[in-house]
């Protein structure tokens, strides 16, 4: 077994839920809070902590509007998290050697 | 972090981004509605030309044709707003159905009104059209029966060419309802089944 060096992987990224995130945005164009939930499997505290995180990374975008009386936040991905993704992706198989 | 993390975290990204593509937000009712509305255009005017009454011969397009563009326009509104997400596929396959439904009206009501092609060749014209975006949307949704559906609107559309006649109109009925709205309806239960929207 080899021991590959995890600092080279972007640590905003390098996280379950957040990773779990990132993968759900880069293939669709755009989802709401509710639905990133049900994927991700999170409570609704411990999404917000991550999303806000990816947010200043400027790696996602939020949108908030009214949906009737309810306010609901969109989320999309950045041109800047998208190559942070794909760069995280890159390092993962380099680090398998494929 | 070893090997096997590294594979496994591969692995996850793998499988949530299939998971999320696969998520069909298409909740089928377009393909109802408007296969019904047409199916009422198609044998209303048959019923008009059996019954040799002219009287709304024409106009029953403009009604069903308006009503079906004024749902989209109310539909594709509302959807923006309800819709938790939106995906990549989906985006395709709804500009193909306007762009689509933009070329039907144009051949339904131009070519006749002008007098470019005969009123019984506009059943096969539009059988073939249709076959696009059905193929389009079972390749981009991963459903394989619709996109099958495809052969059934150009062999259709093949058969009303050669044989062109009173009967296309019927037949033309029968194919939306088997081709387009039993499609919508599987396409209605298998989005209530993602259970997308926050009342379901």
């Amino acid at each position: 077994m080899i021991d590959f060096d995890y600092q080279q992987l972007d640590e905003i990224i390098h996280s379950r839920i957040r990773l779990a995130v990132m993968s759900v945005l880069i293939s669709v164009d755009s989802a709401d809070f509710n639905y990133l939930k049900k994927k991700v499997n999170a409570t609704d505290g411990n999404l917000s902590v991550h999303l806000k995180k990816l947010e200043e990374a400027e790696y996602i975008n939020a949108t908030k509007e009214f949906v009737g009386k309810k306010p609901q936040s969109s989320y999309k991905l950045t041109a800047k998290g998208k190559k942070a993704f794909e760069i995280y992706v890159e390092r993962l198989e380099k680090l398998l050697g494929r | 972090m070893d090997e096997n993390k590294a594979l496994e975290e591969l692995k996850f990204i793998k499988k949530v981004i299939d998971e999320s593509k696969r998520t069909i937000i298409d909740n089928g009712m377009g393909y109802i509605v408007w296969g019904i509305l047409i199916v009422i255009g198609l044998l209303s005017t048959y019923l008009s030309i059996v019954n040799k009454s002219y009287f709304a011969y024409g106009y029953n397009w403009f009604v069903v044709i308006g009503i079906g563009w004024l749902y989209s326009f109310f539909e594709v509104r509302r959807e923006k707003k309800v819709l938790p997400v939106v995906t990549f596929s989906a985006r395709i396959v709804g500009a193909v159905w306007f762009a689509t439904g933009i070329v039907m009206t144009i051949l339904g009501f131009v070519p006749t009104l002008t007098g470019a092609i005969h009123g019984v060749y506009v059943s096969p014209l539009m059988a073939v059209i249709l076959g696009i975006p059905f193929y389009l949307t079972g390749v981009l949704y991963g459903i394989r029966f619709i996109k099958y559906l495809s052969i059934g609107w150009w062999a259709g559309g093949i058969i009303m060419f050669i044989y062109p006649g009173m009967y296309s109109l019927v037949l033309m009925a029968g194919m939306i309802i088997f081709f387009q709205v039993f499609p919508g309806i599987f396409l209605y239960r298998k989005f209530k089944n993602e259970k997308l929207l926050a009342n379901d």
